[in-house]
């Protein structure tokens, strides 16, 4: 007879360790999302000073932590260090020295780009760095900080056998991109601004272009080096760092397309958390941190007036 | 969570959902969702019997063979394969070779989107149906097969003409389970970016922002397939079952004309 007692058991330690996950979520985020934390403090000193931006009153930073979502797979704005898996890039060093100024830690959390904006607004994050473009459509759903400046590149494979100069030249081509990126605006228009590029083809009296979209950018990258498509189109500097990965495999078309300002993304609701990154933003340029930490990357031209 | 689920329900936009439902695109990706799915499903079936048949009859090779396309598709995540049969094959393909006309093109492993989605989806599940497969001609008593073979069939006349039609009462519920989750698993196909029906929600909610009203576009569109598959499922079970134990309206019906139903009896008397 004891014997059946033991499946209902197995249930309830099942139920009460479901239980004891969720009331620890809160204080670790132990819940499968890959999270990664550098702490702003551990960076040399003699950069700015600690604290310097009074941050008392903003509800975002009370916990000491700056929450920042990010795609962490777009070197070398930010992606997963090699050896030890740990976020870095552009994005998260200029996060860091922010973090600095205001006396907060940064903390990354991965996500899929195309989920940010909504992850954002279900507050999971405080801010999203994650090599957006400040696009106008993305303003009327939230405010930017803008920090860097870039336009789209083309990636194509070595030798470039299909003779793809510029944009013109994707008519009737395949083009793999990341979903939700400003190039697949620029490639199939927006829902205020329709058309796009493979629109102009068209009515150019040329073949649409193929635009295929992947979950993130080194799957559009495969998808180029497997020939699944003819072209590939990520931001200048991620192009660019994709095609000097590939060991010769692929080659980028020099020339950007459509220059813009990189923002952290806020709430609308943010503006006090906004106006202090600002600040601290500002702090950093003034400082010359900014323009060191671009360097580093090899990012210079990027830097924003 | 109730104040939550409120606060959404008071910002969701119904007139979002109404737009989008019947949008064209959303449409015609629903339809992709559908094609695929059906395909995948009726070529998964065939290669399910095809395998299951040389396991049962402890085929050699063949059935060993059999056994380690089963134990690899059903081992690795739908996911993977996906992005195997679009990527890897046609990276790692050998070079053009051959002789006369027996000829090998690279080229040829080189899937098309629509191509790799349906063979992923289908060959995964082939090996999923031949388990079903298997476990319905087990249920078959081993004296059917002794029979049929006094009655001088060969394993595969006996197969086909005794042990499988038998089989399908056992193999036609559990395969209806699995076309049903095909609908939805077919969502991964996006991930090569075959433009189904939730990847097309996404690329429409990319832009406009509306994220949980396009899911529930799509959602919609997903239960809809399903409910009306549930409906199919229900009376192709009912088919296979003896007249006198079928349920519903159409077997109803066939009854009442059969045989007049006990009211009309008394009346008469």
């Amino acid at each position: 007879m004891q014997r059946r007692y033991w499946p209902a058991l197995l249930l309830v330690a099942l139920l009460v360790s479901a239980f004891a996950a969720f009331a620890c979520d809160d204080d670790d985020e132990d819940d499968g999302e890959p999270t990664a934390t550098t702490a702003a403090r551990e960076t040399p000193e003699g950069t700015a000073a600690d604290g310097e931006i009074d941050i008392s009153g903003i509800p975002e930073l009370e916990d000491g932590v700056l929450g920042i979502g990010s795609d962490i797979a777009y070197a070398p704005i930010e992606f997963l260090d090699e050896a030890t898996n740990e976020p870095v890039g552009l994005d998260i060093d200029l996060a860091n020295a922010l973090a600095e100024v205001l006396g907060v830690e940064a903390q990354f959390t991965n996500g899929v780009f195309d989920g940010l904006l909504p992850a954002l607004d279900a507050e999971r994050h405080d801010v999203i760095m994650s090599a957006m473009t400040a696009s106008d459509e993305r303003k009327q759903q939230v405010d930017f900080v803008e920090y860097f400046n870039a336009g789209s590149g083309i990636i194509v494979p070595a030798g470039n056998p299909q003779g793809i100069q510029s944009a013109d030249d994707l008519c009737g081509k395949r083009v793999a991109v990341q979903e939700g990126t400003v190039q697949v605006d620029f490639l199939e228009g927006t829902t205020e601004d329709p058309g796009g590029k493979s629109q102009e083809c068209v009515d150019a009296g040329d073949d649409a272009i193929t635009v295929l979209k992947f979950g993130t950018d080194p799957e559009a990258v495969l998808a180029l080096r497997s020939g699944q498509a003819d072209a590939e189109m990520a931001d200048f500097p991620v192009a660019a760092y994709s095609a000097q990965q590939s060991e010769g495999a692929l080659e980028i078309i020099p020339n950007q397309i459509d220059p813009a300002p990189y923002g952290i993304a806020v709430r609308k609701t943010s503006t006090e958390l906004r106006d202090a990154l600002q600040a601290a933003l500002d702090q950093l340029i003034d400082s010359g941190d900014y323009a060191a930490i671009l360097e580093e990357w090899n990012l210079a031209d990027g830097a924003i007036d | 969570m109730i104040a939550g689920a409120v606060l959404v329900l008071a910002e969701f936009d119904f007139g979002t959902v109404r737009e989008y439902l019947f949008d064209d695109i959303i449409v015609e990706a629903a339809w992709r969702t559908l094609y695929i799915s059906i395909l995948a499903q009726l070529i998964g079936v065939a290669i399910g019997i095809v395998v299951a048949v040389p396991r049962a009859l402890r085929a050699p090779v063949l059935s060993q063979v059999a056994g380690l396309y089963v134990w690899f598709f059903r081992g690795t995540p739908l996911l993977l394969q996906l992005f195997f049969w679009f990527n890897a094959l046609p990276l790692y393909a050998p070079d053009d070779a051959g002789v006369w006309i027996f000829q090998y093109r690279q080229d040829w492993l080189r899937l098309s989107i629509f191509q790799a989605a349906l063979v992923a989806l289908a060959v995964n599940e082939g090996a999923y149906m031949a388990e079903i497969v298997r476990a319905g001609i087990a249920s078959i008593e081993r004296g059917q097969m002794d029979a049929s073979k006094a009655l001088g069939m060969t394993n595969l006349q006996a197969m086909r003409l005794v042990i499988l039609p038998q089989a399908m009462r056992v193999v036609v519920p559990p395969t209806g389970n699995e076309f049903n989750a095909m609908l939805k698993n077919s969502s991964l196909a996006s991930v090569i970016s075959y433009n189904e029906l939730l990847f097309t929600a996404r690329g429409v909610y990319a832009r406009n922002f509306q994220v949980m009203e396009l899911l529930v576009v799509a959602s919609i569109w997903y239960l809809a397939f399903t409910t009306a598959w549930g409906v199919i499922q229900n009376e192709i079970e009912n088919r296979l079952l003896p007249e006198s134990e079928r349920r519903g309206l159409v077997a109803a019906f066939q009854r009442a004309f059969e045989t007049p139903p006990n009211w009309l009896g008394r009346m008469r008397e």
